[in-house]
């Protein structure tokens, strides 16, 4: 680089223009020497609240877990098993109460799961205040036709092979629609279960897809809402790694499903775990629709369509 | 009614004062100009000898004296730095040109302004500018004024500035009285603003002018330079961030004069030289330029062509050949941004009284990224390419006025519509292939608005006691579905009990119809700037300030200001929203906030002499308020540093050789701390976390992800940020020498924290250490 430099011709000596690029050299080692020291840092003591997670399927058992909000220094997470879960179908007014399991935290709840019904939860535990959430379960949305070129590039960045997935879908225009997309490799397990293996990275070609909250380089899924292809028949080409056509699911997502998974992925993000952020951002919360806590009650109604090579 | 019922006591106040005639009054009027270089000196104080009264020359060095005779009466014609010329001088048909020699071949001196009629305006003469220290040895404008009091920057090394509590967007910076959207290279670590290119500089924090508006908390307005009338003039600067180049002059005729200056970043240059030997590529540089034309008609008109363009560029340039089936590729992914301005405007003067500009005007700025990839695959071709825009556009008509009732008072009046164009995102794919038809899809939401203003202010100096500003501004936005009309009064009052103490009062009111969307904190140029809409209305403020000056010997002086200023339809993304790439932005923004901003500053100067310098303090405070955020409650704003202090000192040690030196010191930043954590899923294939088979994979058995609670937005305080910077000048005749070093005793003031996995220790980013920095200046 110094002896480019020195071959410019300039009003400069050589002598004094190799002082010029050592000086640039040093600034630039200096202007990169960031530094790290630790601080003491004590979060407040505050009263705990109660932590919901459940996502309902179409003909699915419901699991419910519950746990609670705690310290940042405690190392285990801290689940709860004394709590009393109440699921409503408000369609057709009918309860139940979820079990305990033998997984810590997770209660299950035989109560029947439908299209198109809307569901409330209630999660009361002792010392802490209760919990309420509600959500409802879209239709199904079926893809029409899903084909894979593979290869169709390389990418020097992830250093793999990348093929081209291109799928179609219509959305429904009579209502505001969600969507999640994951492509996955479908194999069989030791025990003869199908088993689905996730495909990293994307490469999302299209941008009527919002990518907002996602990390660009590693999505963990497609996440878009329909309002630039309300109606309409959506064409997606997405680029993935090279390896076999992929199987994928589609899901049409409820709305609080949605903005928690945008929510988690900037939350991810922006965690103060992520020391090599460039320029600070501001930490945002996860999204929650658990009134008085945190966490989600959503749902999503699942199809899937196994692509074809091209 | 009561809004109806104020405009209308504005509106009598300027009216009632005697209107003198229109006809042409005995006057001695002209332009006070530089001698080495014909530019015209801003402030230069006119003065009848006998009486002590006078005037002080305007923006275009312009002046205005009324005679009651045609007797001619001894002037003295001054300016700090200069040499006083005193002439006896008649009543004239024809405007004067006053040549002030400098003292000195290099000013430290400067003046704040002391002879305006208002306070809340502030300005730093560019050659006092020139000699701060500053990071990378670079002059830059907008870091400078982060050293006055009532103006402080972001986060470190930012040039982003926060008015008396008020956000980055909130100022309206103007080149040649035309507004550039996005001012900073390098992330912010550089203003567009080269310094050897201006004139002149002046902030306004308060006491408006009824002539500016658009922004709530700021006007900085640039006057670029129209070129040395005298000789050619060119130079050279080589620094460790940048490299320039600057000329300027008169073209034959000496009526007309150019100035062109243009800026490269060294980094580019260094990177594309370790490009060299990399098949893979990838880099950043940034690029800028200016230029202006004057041109003098005759003795009444003069016509100027302004232009500035600058561009930065993060790019990664990829080629690759491979075995597989004679794969090749090559793939190409840039991210580029910048701004275009262009401005011609006609001055002419119609009498000695009234005098007018007529401006056309284009500005834009843009931020793209696109990724382009092609293959050849067993002679099958595919390509594809995304890109992701947003911009935006002003096409500006302006026309304003300047009449002098009499020598004391100045009447200004205009008009200016401005056609806005907001993209604030659209995206574009192709898909092409050898084998297939190609595949476009294209994403765009434009919006159009039709901005006007019509102003009228007076500015009267009534009696050896008291004077005057007051002024009323009428905005209209039209835009589909949206319709505002929002008058703007501005009114101040100053009373001068003697010749070293003077109180002001101040009143103004702002509104603001562009905004811009930041990720709180993220100073990047994806930013947006959106428009008023039916959902988003203007956003307002009302500021009120009492100020003080009393003047000591020896060019010394103190002022004390008292400011409140309250805000309202402020806007922020919700909690829980990043930056947007898709259409539908106005539906992740939190609007209808509050904000208020109270504060108190000092500022010590000393002017004149071989030490000089000012201590600025500003005690302060801001706060914000959103129903969406922080559960509705009020909170501090991040940047409501409770003290603020900057010590500038400046001493010439020889006719060459200056050392100037700044210490900053403020409290710390408010920011976001977790209070606790918990866990949930991250949902998986199936999404159930009931695992009915435990040898099942597609489950997961325990909450794995960590989340946490940042309840009490703003609730931590960051330790106080100080910093001491110096440098020396060196001036010869044909060349400069600026050596610097940035963080003197190496402070690690915190940039931002975090912690390890286990959330145990946490610890603290900082970003700039102790760094040495030099410029070389050859003038030919």
């Amino acid at each position: 680089m110094v002896m480019i430099l020195l071959k410019i011709k300039s009003p400069f000596s050589n002598g004094l223009f190799l002082a010029y690029s050592l000086l640039s050299t040093l600034f630039m080692v200096l202007l990169h020497s960031s530094c790290s020291n630790e601080i003491d840092y004590q979060s407040p003591e505050i009263k705990r609240r109660l932590v919901v997670y459940s996502i309902m399927q179409v003909n699915n058992d419901l699991g419910i877990y519950v746990g609670r909000t705690q310290s940042l220094k405690d190392k285990d997470v801290a689940f709860v098993s004394d709590a009393l879960v109440t699921i409503v179908d408000q369609t057709t007014n009918v309860c139940d109460t979820a079990i305990l399991t033998d997984q810590d935290g997770v209660y299950v709840s035989n109560l029947p799961l439908k299209e198109g019904h809307h569901y409330s939860l209630c999660v009361e535990a002792p010392g802490f205040d209760a919990v309420y959430a509600s959500d409802y379960i879209p239709a199904k949305v079926e893809i029409s036709s899903a084909t894979f070129q593979d290869p169709f590039e390389y990418s020097s960045s992830d250093a793999l092979f990348m093929g081209l997935l291109t799928l179609k879908f219509q959305d429904n225009v009579a209502e505001k629609n969600y969507y999640e997309l994951l492509p996955v490799h479908r194999g069989t397990g030791s025990s003869g279960e199908v088993v689905y293996s996730r495909i990293r990275p994307f490469r999302i070609s299209n941008e009527i897809v919002s990518v907002d909250s996602e990390a660009q380089n590693s999505p963990q899924s497609i996440l878009f809402d329909d309002h630039l292809c309300n109606g309409k028949e959506l064409v997606l080409q997405i680029k993935i790694q090279s390896g076999g056509a992929p199987f994928i699911f589609l899901r049409n997502v409820s709305e609080t499903y949605y903005h928690y998974q945008k929510s988690l992925y900037t939350h991810l993000y922006t965690q103060p775990e992520n020391g090599d952020l460039m320029f600070p951002v501001e930490p945002l919360g996860l999204f929650s629709n658990i009134k008085n806590g945190f966490g989600v009650f959503s749902s999503f109604n699942q199809s899937g369509f196994q692509s074809t090579s091209k | 009614m009561r809004q109806i019922l104020l405009h209308s006591v504005f509106l009598f106040l300027i009216l009632s004062h005697s209107t003198s005639t229109f006809a042409q009054q005995q006057s001695v009027y002209g332009y006070v100009y530089d001698e080495a270089t014909g530019e015209a000196l801003i402030g230069a104080s006119i003065l009848n000898t006998t009486t002590k009264q006078g005037s002080i020359s305007d923006e275009r060095g312009y002046f205005y004296i009324q005679m009651s005779s045609a007797i001619a009466i001894e002037y003295q014609f001054s300016y700090l730095g200069y040499n006083t010329f005193v002439q006896k001088i008649g009543a004239t048909a024809e405007p004067l040109a006053i040549y002030l020699s400098s003292k000195s071949q290099q000013l430290t001196e400067f003046v704040f302004n002391s002879n305006v009629v208002r306070q809340g305006k502030m300005s730093i003469p560019i050659t006092q500018l020139k000699n701060l220290p500053s990071l990378g040895g670079e002059a830059d404008i907008l870091k400078s004024f982060q050293l006055l009091p009532g103006i402080k920057g972001a986060d470190e090394g930012s040039s982003s500035l926060l008015v008396r509590g008020g956000s980055a967007d909130q100022n309206l910076f103007l080149m040649d009285n035309i507004p550039l959207y996005h001012v900073n290279h390098l992330g912010g670590f550089l203003s567009v603003f080269d310094v050897d290119a201006i004139n002149n500089v002046e902030v306004y924090k308060g006491a408006y002018p009824a002539q500016y508006g658009g922004r709530l908390s700021s006007i900085m307005n640039i006057g670029l330079k129209n070129g040395n009338k005298k000789e050619t003039k060119k130079a050279l600067q080589l620094g460790l961030i940048s490299s320039k180049f600057f000329m300027e002059g008169p073209l034959k005729d000496t009526k007309t004069t150019y100035l062109f200056s243009g800026r490269i970043c060294n980094i580019g240059i260094l990177m594309e030289a370790v490009n060299l030997i990399n098949d893979d590529k990838q880099g950043y540089y940034f690029f800028d330029f200016t230029g202006k034309v004057s041109h003098q008609i005759n003795d009444k008109n003069t016509l100027f062509i302004s232009l500035y363009t600058g561009i930065d560029n993060v790019y990664m340039r990829q080629h690759n050949e491979k075995e597989r089936k004679e794969l090749k590729s090559s793939g190409s992914n840039t991210h580029k941004w910048g701004n275009f301005m262009t401005n011609m405007r006609w001055h002419r003067q119609y009498t000695p009284q009234l005098l007018s500009n007529t401006t056309l005007a284009y500005t834009h700025f843009f931020n793209n990224s696109s990724s382009n990839s092609k293959s050849k695959i067993q002679g099958d071709k595919f390509s594809s390419s995304t890109r992701y825009a947003s911009m935006i556009d002003d096409v500006i008509a302006k026309q304003d006025f300047s009449y002098f009732l009499k020598d004391n008072w100045k009447l200004q009046f205009g008009a200016d519509l401005n056609l806005h164009t907001f993209s604030p995102s659209s995206t574009a794919h192709r898909y092409t292939s050898s084998d297939a038809p190609k595949f476009d899809t294209v994403v765009s939401m434009r919006t159009h608005a039709l901005h006007s203003d019509f102003y009228f202010g007076s500015e009267q100096h009534l009696n050896s006691l008291f004077s005057t500003h007051a002024g009323i501004r009428l905005s209209t936005w039209l835009s589909v579905g949206s319709n505002f009309i929002v008058p703007e009064p501005r009114l101040g009052i100053s009373y001068q009990p003697t010749k070293k103490i003077k109180l002001s009062l101040d009143y103004s009111r702002m509104t603001q119809f562009v905004h811009l969307l930041s990720n709180q904190g993220n100073t990047l140029p994806n930013d947006l700037w959106i428009p008023t809409t039916k959902k988003l209305h203007p956003e307002r403020s009302n500021q009120y300030s009492l100020g003080l000056k009393y003047v000591l010997p020896s060019n010394m002086s103190i002022n004390i200001e008292a400011y409140h200023k309250r805000m309202n339809n402020l806007i922020e993304y919700e909690e829980s929203t990043f930056s947007f790439r898709g259409a539908n932005w106005q539906d992740g923004i939190s609007s209808g906030g509050k904000g208020g901003s109270k504060g108190i500053e000092f500022l010590f100067s000393k002017e004149t002499g071989l030490f000089n310098g000012w201590i600025a303090y500003t005690l302060s405070k801001s706060t914000r308020q959103f129903d969406n955020i922080n559960s509705g409650l009020e909170y501090p704003h991040k940047f409501d540093n409770r003290h603020d202090l900057s010590i500038v000192a400046n001493t010439r040690v020889s006719k060459s050789i200056t050392f100037s030196a700044t210490w900053v010191c403020k409290s710390g930043n408010n920011i976001s701390m977790p209070i606790e954590k918990y866990y949930v899923y991250k949902p998986t294939i199936f999404e159930g976390i009931y695992n009915p088979n435990p040898e099942d994979k597609n489950y997961y058995k325990n909450p794995h992800l960590k989340a946490y609670n940042y309840e009490n937005k703003n609730g931590y305080k960051t330790p106080p940020y100080h910093r001491l910077d110096i440098a020396m000048n060196y001036d010869r005749k044909k060349s400069s020498w600026n050596f610097a070093i940035y963080n003197l005793y190496n402070r690690q003031n915190a940039y931002f924290y975090y912690t390890d996995d286990e959330g145990d220790n946490w610890k603290q980013f900082s970003l700039f250490p102790f760094i040495p920095s030099f410029s070389y200046t050859r003038r030919f």
